[in-house]
């Protein structure tokens, strides 16, 4: 066990975990960590806590308590969840890549910096596991395909006329892109609120690195179509990644209809359900209701559209999410496409 | 003023409450945030919560008035679509609320609080939402929506764990609940706040 006293935490902080592990069952492990033990906490920072049990299952899944300015923040975690998600993170690939999720990066980056405060041997052996040079090469990439997914998303909404929702979107996506850049430099604390912070950290406030980084997503000077140009520069897939992107394919699924409408096209699955559609994801329901398939409708799209065939293939798979999970398509074969 | 009763079903009520207690967790940890970075100068996290108060205002503006949906995965996706809700229900509100949201951050630090400030007397005053820039009322709504989401879901004899709050081990003396426990806090949040703004009144006439 180590001293509290010598980690380095604020008095209230330290005090306040020192209450916590003294109710803690005998064989639990607590590791401190969050934006506190990081170093941008403030003084109204939430304590972040990990409570690691050797069981197969947790307890619970998370606990809250209210203090004097500040809240304490408990995630219940087991030994066989870590050893999967050290395994996972740290055999990584591109293409591996799109099945973590941001809680899976979140967690093996704030274990990775974390502060054993009581740690027992089942534990203690899995710290090796957790790496931080690891944790910010992983999320760096994983950054680059959300910054990618978001482009690709504002791209279609601008192409289609929601010039809005295209703004917030480009905006994301620019704060994706600074999280991904400053994760290659070594600042991969995986939380979009403190990339102003990295970059203050990183490259110091008055730099012309900070301003390139923040200024993107908090104050961006010339209009959405100059941004999405410039963006698409910067946001590069690697080509083994866009390779697995691009195959997907989906079609209309068995006795679904397509009904198109002036501002608004229709999904009729017969005799179950409707579903209302609009932007890219009503172009390309019908040309697939028109008999093409997911790489003739997308291609057709984007030439239609004037945007990237790639762009066109993220952000319509992804808008035709709940499309795909209430049964009106279906996921095909790869195509050549 | 009129009385008004509503009556639900307590499963679909669960259902909703569920998600407005979401919604009042976000805003006090949102006020915690906001609260800190303007203390510490840390202007791009007072600017991201100031962004995710406007939103979640705009959405309990909307679950006022009746309209509830779930949270999307993608906070740009979800922001869309509850500014897409509200053209619906107050195109004049949506319009208002979308120039905020895309409105460039200001660089000066006395602007950008002043911005900030600006938001936060919008949601209150035009949408309504009366606990937004007071961290001792989003703390409040928030224990408030979570002791009635857990005796309805009592009620319907869903587990719940009693170990979900973490006490204050130096208050067991006073042998409080969770929630007395709470409003302990909110108190002195209160009387804190209530001392600023008095002292500050004080120096405004000095």
């Amino acid at each position: 066990m180590n001293l509290i006293r010598d980690l380095a935490l604020p008095p209230d902080v330290a005090s306040e975990i020192e209450q916590i592990t003294a109710t803690l069952s005998a064989d639990t492990s607590c590791i401190a960590t969050g934006s506190i033990v990081e170093g941008f906490g403030n003084a109204n920072s939430d304590i972040d806590l990990y409570l690691i049990d050797p069981k197969r299952v947790a307890r619970q899944s998370t606990s809250i308590g209210l203090r004097q300015s500040r809240y304490v923040d408990c995630e219940y975690l087991t030994v066989s969840y870590l050893e999967t998600l050290a395994d996972r993170m740290n055999g990584h690939t591109w293409t591996s890549l799109p099945d973590l999720t941001s809680r899976d990066f979140s967690r093996y980056y704030r274990l990775s910096i974390g502060k054993p405060v009581v740690v027992y041997e089942s534990v203690a052996k899995l710290s090796e596991s957790f790496q931080r040079s690891m944790a910010c090469l992983a999320y760096s990439r994983w950054a680059l395909l959300m910054a990618f997914k978001h482009l690709a998303r504002a791209s279609c909404c601008l192409a289609t006329g929601l010039s809005r929702q295209a703004d917030l979107l480009e905006r994301e996506a620019q704060l994706w892109y600074a999280t991904s850049v400053l994760a290659a430099e070594g600042e991969g604390y995986p939380s979009l609120k403190w990339v102003g912070e990295k970059a203050a950290r990183r490259f110091g406030r008055d730099s012309p690195q900070y301003r390139e980084l923040v200024d993107g997503w908090l104050r961006p000077a010339a209009g959405i179509t100059a941004r999405l140009a410039q963006l698409r520069s910067q946001v590069q897939l690697p080509t083994e990644l866009m390779t697995m992107l691009q195959p997907r394919s989906c079609h209309l699924a068995d006795r679904v209809r397509h009904v198109a409408g002036s501002d608004t096209d229709y999904l009729i699955r017969a005799g179950q359900s409707v579903a209302q559609t609009r932007g890219v994801v009503s172009v390309v329901s019908r040309r697939l209701a028109a008999g093409d398939s997911w790489a003739q409708a997308t291609a057709t799209v984007a030439e239609e559209l004037s945007v990237p065939v790639g762009e066109v293939r993220v952000g319509a798979w992804m808008y035709m999410v709940p499309l795909r999970s209430a049964g009106f398509l279906s996921v095909g074969v790869a195509e050549g496409a | 003023m009129t009385v008004l009763v509503t009556t639900d079903r307590l499963a679909d009520w669960l259902r909703q409450a569920r998600r407005l207690n979401g919604l009042h967790l976000d805003a006090m940890t949102q006020s915690y945030d906001l609260d800190g970075a303007l203390s510490a100068g840390q202007p791009e996290l007072a600017w991201r919560a100031r962004q995710r108060i406007l939103v979640l205002s705009a959405e309990l503006f909307l679950q006022e008035r009746g309209l509830r949906f779930d949270e999307l995965p993608d906070l740009a996706e979800h922001m869309s679509a509850v500014l897409e809700a509200l053209e619906t229900v107050h195109s004049e509100h949506a319009a208002e609320v979308w120039e905020m949201v895309l409105r460039p951050a200001p660089i000066d630090a006395t602007e950008l609080a002043a911005d900030i400030q600006a938001t936060i007397d919008y949601c209150r005053d035009v949408l309504g939402v009366a606990t937004v820039g007071s961290r001792a009322a989003t703390i409040r709504a928030w224990a408030d929506s979570v002791r009635l989401l857990r005796e309805a879901a009592k009620d319907l004899g869903v587990a719940q764990s009693d170990h979900w709050y973490l006490r204050d081990e130096a208050l067991a003396a006073e042998h409080l609940d969770w929630y007395d426990e709470v409003m302990a806090i909110v108190t002195v949040e209160s009387q804190e706040n209530s001392r600023t703004e008095s002292g500050g009144a004080g120096d405004a006439q000095q």
